[in-house]
C-alpha cells in the first residue's frame, strides 16, 4: 500500500500544477458542457445512463469513453478493437472465446470478470460478447469492481455501449469496407424522428472475411467468417417525464476458426510440422443470436424510476478437432441453447444538492440447454484407450472389437441442463460536503444455480485373459444427476473523493467484486474418463464426487485515481492505482486420494496491482495526441494444485503492460466538398504475457504500428488505414492439448478502405 | 472451450484378486453397515460364517508414498477347511479404478473366536468385467499374515507387480 501514497505523490503534484495553469482561465464551479465528457473525443453525448452519473469524468471511478468519431477513426467495430489501458482481449479462436482481461483479471471460461450493458441492457452470456458493435455512439469501460451497481460477473469492470438514438440524429448511413484477406464489411443505417416525441431507427449490416490463416491439411484458410444482423430501435417520450426506448436486435454467425499451430510436445508427432497449422477435422462456430431490451424511464421532479427489461437468446454450436493434428484422435462439438430475461428496477433521486440516494431491484432467470459429446476416433481409441489399457502388463489384454464397431467411433454424449436464477437489491447514497463527495453503496446478490446431466457411452472391446480366452464385452454407461447450489454475496462500495471542480477530482475507492459459481461442464469429459475406466476393468460404478462446482471467486479493489483537465480542456486526463485482492479464486486441482482426475475447486488467492493513465492533448489547432498505459503485476499468492505450486507465479493471460498511442493531424483542404483530410498514426503494444501457470512460456512485450489516411466531410468519408504495418509477428494464444503445444499468431499487415456516407435528414 | 481430454489410463491395473464364489464378483458381502458387539462367526477356532471387517488400509509404493483408504471392506470366508481372503473394491494407487480381489484357499489356525494366517507367496484372482475372476500371476501376493482377535482383524501383504514393491496394511472392526 505504501507503494500506492508513493505513486501519488507526482500525479498530485501535476494534478496542483494543471489546476494552477488554469486557475486564470476558469472560473471555479465552471459548470461542464455536457457534451465535454470524454478523454478521447469531444463529441455529443446521448443522455441514456440510468445508474451512473450523466458525467463519467466527475465520478470516482477509472473510466475511458470512446465516442462516435473515435469509433470511426479507430475502426472500433468490436469490443476487441477498444484502445483501453489494462484492458487486453486477445482475438483467437472463434467468436466465442471472448476472453476480457482487466488490471489481471480474466477467464478463458464459463464466467466472466466483466460486464457489458448494451443500452442499459445486459449481455450476461460471454459467448455473444464479441459481436458487431454497428451504429455505436459511445463505449464507456468502467475498471474496477462494479459489482454494487451491476452484481454478479462484474469483478474486473463493465463495458457500457450506447448506440445511436433517432431522437438526436436523423438521417441515413452507409459504410463499405474492404480490406486484406478478402473481408468485407456493410451496413446501412436509417434514423427517423415522426414527431419530437417519437424516433425510430432501422439498421443492418454483413460481413465477410476469407481469412488469413490456411490449414495446410486441407489447403483452406480455417479462419473465415460470415456474418449478419439487424438493429430495431424505437424510442419515445410524451414530454412529461415518460421516456420509453425498445431495442430489437438479431446477428447469425458462421465461421470457421481456430488456426491453432502446432508447435512442439512433449513428444514429438511425426505428422505434424512446427509452426503449422494442419489438422483434419472440422473446425467452426456458429451463432445465433435475439436480443429485446425495453427500458422504461419516468423522470418526476424529484426522482427518476426506470425499468430495464431484457430477454436474449443465444443458440451456438462449437466443433473442435480437438487435437488439432492431422490425425484422428477426437473431436468435440458443444452446443447451447439459452434463453435469459433480466429486470432490473432502479429509483434515484434528482436535483438535490447534499444528499442523493438510488435504489435498485435486480432479478434474472437463465435457462441453458448444452449438448456437449466427444467423440473418440480411431487414433485416439489405440493410443488414448486401448494402448494404456494394456500398459499395466496384467496379462490382460483390450483391444477394439471391430466387428461391433467397425467405423472406430466411440461417442461420449453428454447433455446438461442449466437453470439458473438470483435476485439482488441495492442501495447507493452520494452525501457532498462542499467539494468533498461520499459514496456509500451495498449490493445483497443471491443466485441458484442448478445442473442436471445425462451423460452416454458404450464402449465395445475384445478382452483376452492369460488363459488365452477372448472375451466380447461393453462399457455401458448411462447416468443422470442433479447438483444445485445457492450463493448469496454482499458488495459494499465505499468512495470518498475531492471535486476541484466538474473536471478534477481525486478519489479513493474500496469496494468488493465477484465472479458468479457455476459448473465447469467441460470437467465432465474427466468424469466420463472415470467412468468407462471402472465399467472396463472391474465394472463397479463410478462413485463421482462433485468435481465440477465451484463457488463464486470475490475480490476487494483499493483504488486511488483522479481526472484532470488544464489549457481549457486541451489537455486532460486521467489516473489510477489499484491494488486487488482476490480470494476463493476458481481453479483447476488434482486431488490427492480421490482417484478422480482434475476438479474445480476455489483454492486459489491472487494479488494485483498496479497503474493506469490516459491523456488526450491538443497542442495545436488540428492536432490530437492521445496517450493509455496500463501496468498491472498481478501473481498467484496461493495456488497449489496438488502436484505443482505456483505460488509467487505470474497469472497467465494477461498482460504486464499495455500501452497505445495515437496522433491525429487535420488539414483543411479549404475545399467545400472535399472537407479535411486526417492523417493519423497509432500504436498498439501489450506483453510481457505468459502462457501457463508455471510461467514457461510468454509472450514477448510486442508493438504494432497503425496508420491511416482519411478525408472526411460532414457528409462522407474515404479512409485508406494500415493496421500492423511493421509486420510484427506476436502469438495471442497458447494451449496443451494432449501433451502438444499450440499458438495461434496474431494478425499479419492488414491494409483496407472504408467509406462512409451520412446522409443528414434535418 | 478446449476440452483436453485425458488419457484414460494413467496407471497400471493392480492386484486380480482371489475371488469367493459366495461373494460373487462385485456384489460385495451383504452386511447391515453395522459393527458387531460379538463374534459369533468363528467358534473354536473355526469360521462358521463369514466374517466381514470395516476399517482402513494403507498402501506403501516402491518411492514411499503412502494412499490411505477409508470405509474398505475385508472378508474371510470358509472354502472347506481353508478360508478365502476377500478384498471388495480396493485401489492402490490414485488413478487406479477399484477390483474385488480374492485371495484362495489360505491355510488357517483357530481358537475360540480368533484364528491366524500366514503364506509366504500365491497368486491372487481379480474379478475383471466381461471375464469373470481370472489369476494376476503377474502381480503376485507375498507375506500375507492376517490375524483375527474377536471384532479385531488386522491383514498385511506385499504384492511385487512389475513397477515394484507396494506394502498393504488393513485393520477393521468386525460388521454384523
Amino acid at each position: 500500500m505504501s507503494r500506492l501514497f508513493r505513486l501519488l505523490l507526482p500525479i498530485l503534484y501535476i494534478l496542483f500544477i494543471t489546476q494552477s495553469l488554469s486557475a486564470g482561465n476558469r472560473p471555479e464551479e465552471d459548470a461542464l458542457p455536457v457534451e465535454a465528457d470524454t478523454t478521447i473525443t469531444v463529441d455529443r453525448v446521448q443522455i441514456s445512463v440510468i445508474k451512473q452519473g450523466r458525467v463519467l469524468r466527475s465520478e470516482p471511478v477509472a473510466a475511458s469513453i470512446v465516442g462516435s468519431r473515435g469509433i470511426e477513426r479507430q475502426h472500433v467495430s468490436a469490443l476487441k478493437n477498444l484502445r483501453v489501458p489494462n484492458l487486453f482481449i486477445p482475438d483467437y479462436g472463434s467468436r466465442m472465446t471472448s476472453s476480457i482481461y482487466v488490471r489481471g483479471l480474466g477467464a478463458r471460461i464459463d464466467q466472466p470478470v466483466v460486464g457489458l450493458n448494451i443500452d442499459n441492457v445486459p449481455v450476461l452470456n460471454k459467448n455473444a460478447f464479441d459481436a458487431e458493435l454497428a451504429d455505436a455512439e459511445r463505449i464507456e469501460v468502467l475498471r474496477g469492481p462494479q459489482s454494487t451497481l451491476y452484481g454478479r460477473n462484474t469483478m474486473g469492470g463493465v463495458i457500457n455501449v450506447y448506440t445511436l438514438s433517432p431522437l438526436l440524429y436523423q438521417g441515413t448511413r452507409l459504410m463499405t469496407e474492404y480490406s486484406s484477406g478478402d473481408s468485407y464489411r456493410f451496413r446501412a443505417s436509417s434514423y427517423h424522428k415522426f414527431s419530437d416525441r417519437l424516433g425510430v431507427a432501422l439498421a443492418g449490416f454483413y460481413t465477410r472475411t476469407g481469412g488469413f490463416h490456411i490449414n495446410e491439411y486441407t489447403g483452406r484458410k480455417s479462419d473465415w467468417e460470415r456474418m449478419g444482423g439487424g438493429r430495431f430501435k424505437l424510442q419515445w417520450r410524451n414530454n412529461r417525464g415518460l421516456a420509453v426506448d425498445n431495442t430489437l436486435s438479431f446477428s447469425a454467425l458462421k465461421q470457421g476458426g481456430y488456426p491453432y499451430a502446432y508447435i512442439g510436445g512433449e513428444e514429438p508427432v511425426a505428422s505434424a510440422q512446427v509452426g503449422r497449422i494442419a489438422y483434419n477435422d472440422p473446425c467452426g462456430y456458429r451463432r445465433t443470436t435475439l436480443s429485446e431490451g425495453l427500458t422504461v424511464r419516468y423522470d418526476h421532479p424529484d426522482f427518476t424510476l426506470s425499468s430495464i427489461m431484457s430477454y436474449h437468446y443465444n443458440d451456438d454450436c462449437m466443433i473442435l478437432d480437438q487435437d488439432f493434428l492431422p490425425e484422428s484422435y477426437f473431436t468435440l462439438q458443444q452446443g447451447l441453447v439459452e434463453h435469459t430475461v433480466t429486470e432490473d428496477l432502479v429509483i434515484r433521486s434528482r436535483n438535490r444538492e447534499h444528499y442523493n440516494w438510488l435504489f435498485g431491484a435486480f432479478g434474472f432467470y437463465r435457462h441453458g440447454d448444452m449438448s456437449a459429446p466427444v467423440n473418440f476416433k480411431r487414433t485416439g481409441i489405440e493410443h488414448l484407450i486401448m494402448d494404456h489399457a494394456n500398459a499395466g502388463g496384467t496379462g490382460l489384454h483390450y483391444a477394439w472389437d471391430e466387428t461391433a464397431a467397425p467405423d472406430w467411433q466411440l461417442p461420449l454424449s453428454s447433455e446438461f441442463e442449466l437453470p439458473t436464477w438470483g435476485a439482488a437489491f441495492y442501495h447507493e447514497s452520494r452525501v457532498r460536503f462542499g467539494r468533498w463527495h461520499l459514496t456509500l453503496g451495498l449490493r445483497v446478490d443471491s443466485e441458484k444455480t442448478r445442473l442436471r446431466y445425462h451423460s452416454r457411452a458404450s464402449l465395445p472391446y475384445l478382452l483376452t485373459t492369460p488363459d488365452g480366452v477372448v472375451h466380447m464385452t461393453r462399457a455401458e454407461i448411462d447416468d443422470s444427476n442433479s447438483i444445485s447450489h445457492t450463493y448469496t454475496e454482499l458488495l459494499p462500495k465505499v468512495s470518498l473523493m475531492y471535486a476541484f471542480d466538474e473536471m478534477r477530482n481525486l478519489y479513493l475507492t474500496v469496494s468488493r467484486g465477484y465472479k458468479a459459481g457455476g459448473f465447469n461442464t467441460q470437467m465432465f469429459s474427466d468424469i466420463l474418463q472415470e467412468k468407462l475406466k471402472w465399467k472396463m476393468v472391474s465394472g463397479i460404478p463410478f462413485k463421482e464426487d462433485d468435481v465440477m462446482s465451484y463457488r463464486p471467486e470475490s475480490s476487494w479493489n483499493y483504488e486511488a485515481g483522479g481526472h484532470f483537465s488544464c489549457m481549457d480542456g486541451a489537455v486532460r486526463g486521467d489516473f489510477a492505482l489499484f491494488y486487488i485482492d482476490v480470494r476463493d479464486q476458481q481453479l483447476t486441482v488434482f486431488p490427492e486420494g480421490k482417484g478422480t482426475g482434475r476438479m474445480m475447486t476455489n483454492a486459489g488467492k491472487t494479488r494485483s496491482w498496479g497503474v493506469e493513465f490516459s491523456m488526450m492533448a491538443l497542442p495545436w489547432d488540428h492536432v490530437e495526441l492521445e496517450a493509455a498505459y496500463g501496468f498491472t503485476d498481478a501473481r498467484f499468492t496461493r495456488y497449489d494444485n496438488g502436484r505443482e505450486d505456483f505460488a509467487g507465479n505470474f497469472l497467465p493471460y494477461s498482460p504486464r503492460h499495455t500501452l497505445s498511442l495515437s496522433g491525429t493531424w487535420t488539414i483543411p483542404t479549404g475545399v467545400d466538398w472535399l472537407g479535411d483530410v486526417v492523417l493519423g498514426i497509432s500504436t498498439r503494444s501489450a506483453g510481457r504475457i505468459y502462457w501457463n501457470e508455471q510461467n514457461s512460456r510468454h509472450q514477448p512485450f510486442y508493438t504494432l504500428l497503425d496508420a491511416s489516411v482519411r478525408l472526411e466531410h460532414k457528409r462522407y468519408s474515404v479512409d485508406l488505414w494500415g493496421r500492423n504495418l511493421a509486420g510484427s509477428s506476436y502469438d495471442v494464444f497458447y494451449f496443451k492439448s494432449i501433451g502438444n503445444e499450440f499458438v495461434q499468431r496474431g494478425c499479419p499487415r492488414t491494409v483496407g478502405i472504408t467509406l462512409n456516407v451520412n446522409i443528414n435528414h434535418k | 472451450m478446449k476440452k483436453l481430454f485425458l488419457m484414460l489410463f494413467a496407471l497400471p491395473l493392480f492386484f486380480a484378486a482371489c475371488s469367493d464364489d459366495d461373494f460373487g464378483g462385485n456384489e460385495g458381502p451383504v452386511t447391515n453397515e453395522e459393527l458387531a458387539t460379538e463374534n459369533n462367526s468363528i467358534v473354536d477356532g473355526v469360521i462358521v460364517k463369514p466374517l466381514t471387517f470395516l476399517g482402513s488400509y494403507t498402501v506403501t509404493d516402491p518411492q514411499g508414498g503412502v494412499l490411505k483408504v477409508d470405509g474398505a471392506k475385508f472378508s474371510i470366508q470358509a472354502k472347506d477347511a481353508d478360508l478365502g481372503f476377500y478384498m471388495h473394491e480396493v485401489r492402490f494407487a490414485d488413478k487406479m479404478p477399484p477390483l474385488s480381489l480374492r485371495c484362495e484357499p489360505v491355510a488357517y489356525t483357530g481358537e475360540g473366536d480368533g484364528l491366524g494366517f500366514r503364506v509366504e507367496e500365491m497368486t491372487p484372482d481379480a474379478y475383471i468385467n466381461g471375464a469373470g475372476w481370472q489369476a494376476f500371476a503377474r502381480y503376485p501376493v507375498s507375506e500375507l499374515e492376517g490375524k483375527v482377535k474377536g471384532l479385531n482383524f488386522e491383514v498385511c501383504f506385499v504384492c511385487t507387480p512389475p513397477m515394484g514393491r507396494y506394502v498393504v496394511a488393513f485393520e477393521g472392526r468386525l460388521m454384523k
